[in-house]
């Protein structure tokens, strides 16, 4: 790698995903792309594989996945299908696919037939959160770990587990004190900003994101900002894989700071850490995995009331909302994003029940397609404003 | 207001058409129940949970299928304008934003809409959701929390993946199924205020397996040229089947549909007078619309089979329980199991199409003889559509069979054009007919 630090690498590294992998690959390393928060990545790394988060790019047009999809496919897959299909990742040995959601279960089988990884691995991952569910979803678990073991042509002992699942739950810790500075009025570190440190420390292995993140807690702690910093209205912003930054600069070009977020390519991401289950180290990863990631792909029964019900499935948004201290929140879902488009009807309400106002938005991912959307974040700023 | 034009598709069997007696008795019977004060549940299509509802008199309406009565009777559209005005996006499940616009009505009126066909869906005591086949039979009945504080569970059915290690993951599949349904039972014993009878549940599940075999025997006749039945027949009789399968008048009702079909198979009757065309009907029909249907009949085209969900879940060979199997909640969870799991096994197996939704249509391609496919691409549903193009290709790489892609809706007919659906058919039909004279001419079949 070259020896610039901090926020410079994370530019560079976000305009060439790749670079690092293709580095790595050289020397003989095994790159797994994965799909969605929801692949335990811990056990990639106890094998020495490396980690890639497979992402669209809203930048570019979907061309080649439209030969395969239905344009009422999710934007998003069908643009990560699409980088795939155009050879843009062709350093991945493995694709990993999870069903979160229809959109991701579905692009499966037609994803390894069109373009043939070396290995591919499919995790089924039930909807409810009943005992039964949970006992599948380890089950699945140690398929998918005996599956990686293959892959990497060892097995996995316990002690590689351990000092990986300490890795990543170091670089869970590095995310947190980051988005940290985000509390700070006006934020320190900008949300276009934030949003290329996820990304690219989704394309790095866990070990060079950890001191990638340490150079950048260093360098945002020592800005200065001495009241030089316009004072923006604070808001959260709530979806699903937000993967460019200038959705993020459309919304700071309103005069307002995301200044934490709900989506999956952000606090999705790192909130929860895997806890330390002794003897069966596999007990508090799928706890991690099945539990801890707030998707609207889960499915809580309902058997109390239905206020109870919004607590227990959005209580985490309040916590959020009071920690960051936020005016208002963009619901900004991607088009045929089923499970978030029945679920922000519900998200809005909630906040709105907290006194919070609400924008909710649906956008077609591509970059070309949202500046349309300005006009409409112009309106809510003024009224929050107001 | 319901539309005055004629929607409905003509039946050619007599026992279809008298399949909306038992859609209507499911109503009625709701209504009853009701007024009764017994409970009531709103459950998805396929949770698996049927028999165990019928076992413990737990009265069941499928809000899917009265979304399908809605489009029908077409008074849809104020359903759907409120959900949509109320925060929910126009391309979610048309069933879904039936279904909502029908409960936020409740709340605002206090009471059943006077305009629901069937006199409406009496309010539930328990929602019962999947957590298969699409995202919306989850989220839709979570949504509805937003209207009626009603109890709300899920089901989980996993499946493995095409490239699954099928014989090592199975018994924990089957085994995580078993174990939902025990879990589920006292909630909806609770529900019912009694204990689940086993030996009564092992009569019903007796029963479903019956309807289930005499309908696949049916589809099994329609292999038949000419076919005895079209897919507009189906998509009615499909109905006990799929909604009251452990009720002894869905066994019934497929005895005579057998009876009936078997007659004209020995009798070389054809559903439609001359059968040109023999094509795949790829998924679910316009609801609104189905006299599409009585289009492509009168230009001697035939559906002889259709969308992979609803005959699958009929086939003996793929759902029947392993030898020894007689625990009923283990029957039940082969019965559901089993249908998609074998699809997957098989579309891994050498020859297979490696893909689970193309699979199916694959095999008919041979099985039913057919000369064309028509994949009604539904804009509210990603489960149904999400396969079209990629299925489309290979039926066309692995069997040579041309198809086309209507644009629509199963209950939003604002996303419908007939004018320009007709105009596809007929060129689509005008291709089918160059082919089979081409084909002819080359096997001297014709030699003009």
């Amino acid at each position: 790698m070259s020896d610039i630090k901090g926020l410079e690498k994370v530019k560079e590294i976000y305009g060439d995903r790749g670079k690092r992998m293709r580095q790595l690959k050289e020397q003989g390393k095994k790159i797994v792309g994965y799909l969605c928060c929801y692949p335990p990545l811990e056990m990639m790394t106890a094998l020495d594989l490396v980690p890639y988060r497979i992402l669209g790019d809203a930048n570019e047009l979907i061309e080649k996945s439209d030969l395969y999809l239905e344009d009422i496919a999710c934007p998003f897959i069908r643009s990560s299908f699409d980088l795939v299909l155009k050879g843009k990742m062709e350093f991945l040995d493995v694709f990993i696919d999870v069903h979160s959601c229809d959109n991701c279960e579905k692009i499966y089988d037609i994803w390894r037939m069109a373009y043939q990884h070396q290995y591919t691995h499919f995790i089924e991952i039930p909807h409810s959160l009943h005992n039964s569910s949970r006992e599948l979803f380890k089950n699945e678990i140690r398929t998918y770990q005996k599956r990686l073991e293959e892959i990497a042509g060892r097995s996995m002992g316990h002690e590689d587990l351990l000092r990986a699942i300490h890795l990543h739950n170091t670089q869970r810790t590095l995310l947190r004190d980051l988005y940290g500075f985000r509390k700070n009025e006006p934020p320190v570190i900008s949300a276009s900003e934030t949003l290329q440190v996820m990304v690219a420390v989704m394309s790095l292995p866990v070990v060079e994101g950890n001191e990638l993140l340490r150079e950048l807690l260093e360098e945002v702690g020592d800005r200065r900002l001495d009241g030089a910093v316009k004072k923006n209205t604070r808001l959260l912003l709530w979806g699903g894989p937000v993967t460019n930054f200038e959705v993020m600069e459309l919304i700071e070009s309103c005069q307002a700071d995301v200044v934490i977020d709900d989506i999956c390519t952000g606090t999705k991401f790192f909130l929860e850490d895997v806890k330390i289950t002794e003897p069966e180290l596999i007990d508090g990863l799928c706890s991690r995995y099945f539990d801890g990631i707030t998707c609207p792909r889960t499915l809580h029964d309902r058997l109390g009331t239905y206020q109870e019900h919004q607590e227990e499935r959005f209580g985490y948004i309040k916590n959020l909302a009071e920690e960051y201290k936020i005016d208002g929140a963009i619901l900004a879902v991607i088009t045929f994003c089923d499970t978030m488009e029945y679920e922000a009807p519900e998200v809005q309400d909630y906040l709105e029940g907290l006194g919070l106002t609400v924008l909710h938005i649906e956008y077609d991912y591509n970059i070309r397609a949202i500046g349309s959307l300005k006009t409409r974040i112009e309106a809510f700023i003024e009224m929050l404003n107001a | 207001m319901a539309s005055e034009t004629k929607t409905t598709a003509i039946k050619s069997t007599q026992t279809a058409k008298e399949a909306y007696k038992l859609t209507k008795q499911m109503y009625q019977g709701a209504h009853e129940a009701a007024s009764e004060g017994r409970p009531i549940a709103w459950c998805m299509a396929k949770t698996g949970l049927e028999e165990i509802l019928e076992a413990l008199d737990i009265t069941t309406l499928f809000p899917e299928n009265y979304g399908g009565v809605m489009a029908a009777k077409r008074v849809m559209l104020p359903y759907i304008e409120d959900a949509e005005a109320d925060g929910f996006s126009a391309h979610i499940c048309g069933y879904a934003r039936c279904g909502l616009g029908y409960v936020k009505k409740i709340a605002d009126t206090g009471g059943i809409p006077s305009d629901a066909p069937l006199a409406g869906m009496p309010i539930p005591s328990i929602m019962l959701s999947r957590g298969w086949l699409c995202d919306a039979a989850q989220k839709w009945f979570q949504a509805i929390g937003r209207y009626l504080d009603v109890p709300s569970v899920t089901l989980d059915l996993p499946l493995p993946p095409v490239d699954a290690r099928h014989d090592e993951v199975w018994p924990y599949y089957i085994q995580a199924i078993v174990k939902g349904l025990r879990e589920i039972i006292p909630v909806l014993e609770k529900v019912a205020g009694k204990r689940l009878n086993y030996e009564r549940l092992s009569q019903m599940v007796d029963t479903s397996e019956q309807a289930r075999r005499l309908f696949w025997e049916c589809h099994e006749l329609r292999k038949t040229v000419p076919c005895p039945m079209p897919s507009a027949d189906v998509f009615s009789a499909m109905v006990p089947g799929l909604f009251i399968p452990s009720k002894p008048e869905s066994k019934v009702f497929y005895e005579k549909l057998y009876a009936e079909l078997k007659e004209r198979v020995d009798q070389g009757i054809g559903a439609i007078p001359d059968e040109r065309f023999r094509l795949l009907w790829g998924e679910l029909p316009p609801w609104h619309s189905m006299n599409i249907f009585d289009y492509f009949a009168s230009k001697g085209a035939c559906f002889v089979i259709e969308a992979y969900y609803y005959y699958i879940y009929f086939t003996p060979s793929t759902w029947t329980p392993p030898r020894g199997v007689s625990d009923p909640l283990e029957r039940i969870a082969w019965n559901n199991f089993g249908h998609s799991a074998h699809l997957r096994k098989r579309a891994n197996l050498e020859g297979g199409s490696q893909h689970y939704a193309a699979q199916q249509y694959v095999e008919w391609a041979k099985d039913y003889q057919l000369d064309g496919a028509v994949f009604h691409r539904l804009l509210s549903c990603r489960a149904a559509s999400y396969f079209m193009k990629y299925s489309s290709n290979l039926l066309w790489d692995m069997r040579q069979i041309p198809s086309i892609t209507i644009d629509g809706d199963m209950t939003d007919i604002r996303v419908y054009d007939e004018t320009k659906m007709k105009m596809k058919v007929d060129a689509f039909l005008e291709l089918l007919a160059e082919r089979k004279e081409n084909r002819e001419v080359v096997s001297g079949a014709n030699p003009a």
